[in-house]
């Protein structure tokens, strides 16, 4: 990813739905109760601002809706995964985020105790 | 699933509705499925949680959804995809309620209320008749912004009708006034030639002005997009534009003479019960040749009634099928048989 086609940095929700998405397929349910935790309850999607986020995901082709032909799944409970697209906008910010914490860290140290 | 929750969930499908469309139709079935998962979750951990969880999604919802709609209005996109038979359905009953609201609103309840049997007393009649020109402004705002919201769906189209109408009057009254301004100041009677030349002029001033707000109305469909859409669906489905301008029909046929006779307000009342059940029967037909013949029996039994209260109306009847049916022009040009728009 060049310096051009690095994304803006993301809101925590989108963050949070990316990261959980980063292990593995899930539905939107369980997309909601992972943000929470990873959160530590600081994040707390609604039903409108999670299907919000993942209609803007799927149009930016971060993420994809599973087809569950073939499976159990129950119709209404649709699992998405993340794109390669998706983790590397999901690694961009990652590594923007330890870069915040690498220079916010030096930084304090020069101030000293 | 225990009760509460499951009200909840009902209530929160019903909320949905805000959201455009095409969003409901992606996500409705996850976001109930989610909402409920949610609610039976909370209803475990406590009545607190179950607060916390509705407020949440209560607060959020609307917020969301006119996000989705904005959105929708700045991308000024739609698709009018050809729709397959299997997607037209009958409209929702609170959609039906809504579009019949100006038929009930400008036909019996005027009616009654205006020339009415059992006649209530004056004070309601007075009170009515001081509310009506701003209840039919509200009401006529009312269906240009749910029309504006919605795509025009089916049900506005009674509520642009009555735009239409009222544009139309104020033309003709316009027109009239200055012809009559005009007369007046010729002293003496006026002659045959004078007067004909007059009705002339008359007759001409008004189609002029009518043509001059169809010219306007055709440019602003080519520069802003919500009228564009409004033009395509007419030019798709010409029956809407004819059910809108059938409320000219109602508001034409309810009434104009009274004298405190029963049969005689029956007379009056009865078109107008004639043409709502006409436009129910439009608003829930999912065929086109059923949503034409609800129309044309509809008003073909409306004028007939009327016709026994009195022969003038012949010439209503010979004014307003040629006027509510002219958008059937548009169905002249090929491809015929086009699918019905899906709501």
């Amino acid at each position: 990813m060049t310096a051009a086609t690095v994304p803006p940095p993301l809101t925590e929700a989108t963050f949070f739905i990316l990261l959980s998405l980063a292990a593995g397929p899930t539905h939107g349910y369980a997309i909601m109760k992972d943000t929470r935790a990873l959160s530590e309850g600081r994040v707390v999607l609604s039903t409108g601002t999670l299907y919000g986020a993942l209609k803007r995901l799927l149009e930016q082709q971060w993420i994809r809706r599973l087809d569950d032909r073939g499976t159990a799944a129950p119709r209404d409970r649709k699992a998405y995964a993340l794109t390669r697209q998706g983790r590397r906008v999901l690694g961009a910010e990652i590594s923007r985020l330890q870069k915040l914490v690498r220079t916010a860290q030096l930084q304090t140290q020069r101030a000293g105790p | 699933m225990t009760h509460l929750p499951l009200l909840l969930a009902r209530i929160y499908a019903l909320l949905l509705r805000l959201y455009p469309r095409d969003f409901r139709d992606e996500f409705e079935g996850e976001m109930k499925t989610v909402f409920a998962d949610a609610v039976e979750e909370a209803a475990r951990a406590g009545p607190l949680a179950l607060v916390r969880v509705c407020w949440r999604e209560l607060w959020d919802l609307p917020i969301h959804s006119a996000r989705e709609r904005w959105t929708r209005l700045q991308k000024g996109s739609f698709t009018m995809s050809t729709p397959t038979p299997t997607q037209v359905r009958p409209l929702s009953w609170p959609e039906i309620l809504i579009g019949l609201f100006p038929f009930l609103l400008f036909g019996p309840v005027a009616v009654w209320l205006a020339y009415p049997f059992p006649y209530p007393p004056d004070s309601v009649s007075g009170w009515f008749v001081r509310v009506e020109p701003p209840l039919y402004l509200l009401c006529l705002l009312f269906g240009l912004v749910a029309g504006w919201i919605t795509g025009w769906r089916r049900w506005t189209f009674p509520y642009l009708g009555f735009g239409i109408y009222l544009v139309g009057g104020w033309i003709m009254s316009t027109v009239n006034d200055l012809l009559w301004s005009y007369a007046s100041g010729f002293h003496g009677e006026l002659g045959w030639p004078q007067v004909i030349l007059f009705q002339v002029a008359g007759f001409a001033l008004i189609l002029g002005a009518f043509a001059l707000v169809l010219l306007v109305a055709y440019f602003l469909t080519r520069v802003v997009h919500r009228l564009r859409m409004l033009y395509v669906i007419i030019r798709h489905d010409w029956t809407r534009l004819s059910f809108g301008l059938t409320i000219g029909a109602v508001i034409a046929m309810s009434g104009s003479d009274h004298e405190e006779d029963p049969v005689l307000t029956a007379l009056v009342i009865l078109p107008s019960l004639i043409l709502l059940f006409s436009a129910l029967s439009y608003l829930r037909s999912t065929s086109r040749s059923g949503q034409v013949w609800s129309l044309l029996l509809g008003l073909g039994l409306a004028v007939s009634v009327s016709i026994l209260r009195h022969g003038w109306y012949i010439v209503y009847a010979m004014m307003l099928l040629p006027i509510i049916f002219l958008p059937a022009l548009f169905a002249l040009r090929p491809p015929q048989n086009k699918p019905m728009l899906a709501e």
